[in-house]
């Protein structure tokens, strides 16, 4: 993989060209900074619960989780940021139905579960999601959130894009080369990691 | 330049202005280029050519703030409003319009315009295209055929450098070519038995792209190194912009002046003389008015605004201005109808991936309406598509959670196969667009009324499309063939064109032959705007042979002193 300053000696090699930026100039201008989880609105609490559903989602293994990737800042920066309100009372419902059966299940919060209990209960709400999802009755009722999906497919897809297009998902997890140079077919093999995507999805 | 006096001004410096430099520089003549928005250095503003989604905020998601600040291209699905591109698009907030009927209108005010920000498809029209109209009974007959731009399509091909494969096909006239980009092993097979399929009379093809697939040298391009991130700028220069490519040729000429921040607010018209004798600037910062001289001029603001611009000059001549004589000018909105397509799966290859990101797809050229295929509408539509095997964001809701979701989604999925139809848009004197007054910009000018819409023809052609890339998929035996659409409204397609077309009749067109404006013959249009008919390809690569064929035109007709 090149980095950043082998990439800028291939450039100089193949346009002769040396340069340096000038953000004066730029028309791409950089985007709004997320929301900070400080400026968020979530409490301590609610922080630690996103970070260990984030966690229970996408563990660490023997490549790195969704804490190394920097969830769940990012998380709580895009529901803020990027989703509308009724999204993000469903969120926040989401969150509170996790506590309560973490609560009712295991006497203890979500946050002081075992890894697993915890990869228990979201595993049993993964699969009920799937099943509110396809119309049926189930724990979960969705009262006042009319369309929108159950709130654990929402959890999980964002936490999938995050990871996914974080830099540590991207690179450690994914495979990525910033300049691939062609479009090429190789041959796959079961366990060969698939590639990091440059573009929003 | 003493007294701001040039031989000609060029207004626009995206494709087709960036040529207009370019051609009229190198025949001698000196050359004011005018840009509305700000500069762009090629390689020192492209800050973030080097960044991955992982260095966005939202991982390149726009926000809803900032969806809300820019609603016009925020609305529905499509590529090009995202936190990659952002800043780069004209904003409503300072440059508004009026939408009768629904309009996204993408626009590019800085130096290299859409240049930057372009889809880099490039294919020549056909013999058909040319003739369509006249045998038809729509609209009004082209005044060229394509014979009489073979040649310069072949100019500017082999100057802009257009990847592609020969393909011989008569529905899709090859480009003099650089070496075609790569179809992969399943779009391969797809091909081969589409062909089959079919007898040869589909072809699933390269897609054909304005990307360097050699150095150029001599014009300090690189290769493109297939990293996908085009429309952030190209650290090599691999694809065609005005920055990569025509700006630094006509920059090496030493005729070119270029002045950006300078919007056109009208051209003056001098009755007696019956010529333009130079434009009126509004300086974009200062608000200062400035006014510029030339002998011609070359408008390539973008379609619209190319069209803008004339209605709103020599309004005490002509009631909806210069070029209106004829009643055409603003009408015959066209653009490509899309946002609709098909997708199936591909059993096996599960050995198979690939490696790199091709910024460029396959190619479906036009079957309908092409030899013995005949239809209930007239004209037809292409696909540009891709195979692949599913990545990340695919269905994850029966995979579960944890350890195994993560090493699931690690790996890629089955192959698909995804095709998206652009459609022929006929043009259509009802489709138009005009100057509203009550709206005004930042800069008090009055702004553009969008007023078009598809009609009868495009929407028996949007069924067609859906249920022939299903048959299509369903026929060679893939797997799950389905169709899709969202909403598509003119402009969607970032193809805008006519409102100033070519004709033979100057009671019937705004345009001649060689892209003089009829009511003014030192002014030459040769963006979108004069377009007769839009095709179904993707239209730059013709704006570019226009334009230097206008070019050769304009500088021999100074010489004779017809101008």
């Amino acid at each position: 993989m090149m980095n950043r300053r082998e990439l800028l000696q291939a450039i100089a090699v193949a346009t002769g060209a040396a340069f340096v930026y000038n953000p004066a100039y730029a028309i791409w201008k950089p985007p709004a900074a997320a929301t900070s989880v400080a400026d968020s609105g979530f409490n301590a609490q609610q922080v630690a619960l996103i970070e260990e559903i984030c966690e229970t989602v996408i563990p660490r293994t023997d490549t790195p989780g969704a804490k190394d990737a920097g969830l769940p800042a990012f998380v709580i920066g895009m529901i803020r940021d990027c989703y509308t309100p009724t999204q993000q009372a469903l969120f926040e419902a989401g969150m509170a139905n996790v506590e309560t059966r973490s609560q009712l299940n295991f006497g203890k919060s979500f946050t002081d579960a075992s890894d697993a209990e915890r990869n228990e209960l979201l595993t049993a709400i993964d699969s009920e999601a799937l099943a509110y999802n396809k119309g049926e009755k189930v724990v979960w009722e969705g009262e006042g959130f009319g369309d929108l999906p159950h709130y654990f497919t929402l959890f999980k897809q964002l936490i999938i894009f995050g990871f996914f297009t974080s830099k540590e998902g991207g690179t450690e997890v994914l495979r990525h080369v910033e300049i691939p140079g062609t479009y090429k077919d190789i041959p796959y093999k079961e366990g060969d990691r698939d590639w990091a995507t440059v573009w929003p999805t | 330049m003493a007294n701001n006096t040039y031989d000609a001004i060029v207004v626009g410096s995206g494709i087709s202005g960036g040529w207009a430099a370019k051609e009229l520089t190198e025949k001698g003549l000196k050359v004011l280029m005018l840009e509305r928005g700000g500069d762009v250095q090629h390689l020192k503003d492209y800050v973030n050519m080097q960044k991955n989604l992982w260095d966005y905020p939202h991982h390149g998601r726009p926000s809803l703030e900032a969806k809300a600040t820019e609603p016009n291209m925020a609305r529905g699905t499509g590529y090009p409003f995202n936190e990659p591109t952002m800043g780069a698009w004209a904003s409503h907030q300072t440059a508004p319009y009026v939408e009768k009927e629904p309009f996204q209108w993408f626009r590019a005010y800085q130096m290299g315009g859409r240049s930057l920000l372009w889809g880099r498809q490039t294919y020549r029209l056909n013999r058909e295209d040319f003739m369509a109209n006249g045998k038809e009974g729509i609209a009004v007959d082209w005044p060229i055929r394509y014979e009489d731009l073979e040649k310069w399509y072949g100019y500017v091909e082999r100057f802009a450098g257009i990847s592609g494969n020969n393909d011989g096909l008569d529905v899709l006239p090859d480009s003099d070519f650089l070496p075609p980009m790569n179809l992969n092993v399943v779009e391969r097979d797809v091909a081969a038995r589409i062909k089959k399929q079919y007898k040869g009379e589909r072809h699933l093809i390269i897609g054909r792209c304005a990307h360097a697939t050699e150095n150029r040298p001599d014009q300090g391009r690189g290769k493109c190194q297939h990293r996908d991130k085009c429309w952030t700028g190209c650290p090599f220069g691999g694809y065609f912009s005005t920055q990569s490519t025509t700006l630094p040729a006509a920059m090496k000429t030493g005729n070119l002046t270029v002045r950006p921040m300078s919007i056109v607010k009208e051209l003056i018209y001098d009755k007696n003389t019956q010529r333009v004798t130079g434009v009126e600037v509004i300086d974009a910062e200062t608000h200062e008015t400035i006014t510029f001289n030339s002998k011609i001029v070359f408008l390539n603001a973008s379609t619209l605004n190319s069209t803008w611009i004339l209605m709103n000059s020599a309004r005490d001549v002509w009631d909806n201005g210069l070029g209106s004589s004829s009643g055409e000018l603003g009408h015959n909105v066209m653009d490509h109808h899309y946002m609709l397509g098909g997708s199936a799966e591909v059993d096996g290859f599960l050995d198979q991936h690939t490696y790199g990101r091709r910024p460029n797809g396959f190619y479906i050229p036009r079957f309908a309406n092409w030899g013995s295929d005949k239809r209930d509408f007239l004209r037809g539509f292409g696909f540009q598509g891709r195979a692949g095997r599913e990545g990340f964001m695919r269905d994850s809701s029966e995979l579960g959670i944890g350890a195994g979701l993560k090493a699931s989604l690690a790996e890629p999925g089955k192959w698909t196969i995804n095709a998206t139809g652009f459609g022929e848009i006929l043009p259509d004197h009802r489709n138009k667009v005009s100057l509203n007054f009550e709206t005004r910009d930042a800069w008090g000018l009055p702004v553009l009324e969008m007023d078009a819409k598809i009609r009868d023809n495009e929407i028996k052609m949007r069924k067609a499309m859906k249920e022939d890339i299903v048959e299509m998929f369903d026929s060679i035996g893939l797997k799950n063939a389905k169709s899709w659409e969202t909403t598509y409204h003119m402009g969607k397609g970032i193809h805008e064109m006519g409102t100033a077309r070519m004709g033979r009749d100057p009671n019937s067109s705004v345009l001649n032959q060689h892209n003089q404006v009829w009511d003014a013959p030192n002014v030459f249009v040769t963006d979108g705007a004069c377009m007769t008919s839009a095709s179904c390809v993707n239209p730059s690569l013709t704006y570019m042979a226009l334009t230097a064929r206008a070019a050769e035109f304009a500088v021999e007709e100074l010489k004779r002193g017809n101008l």
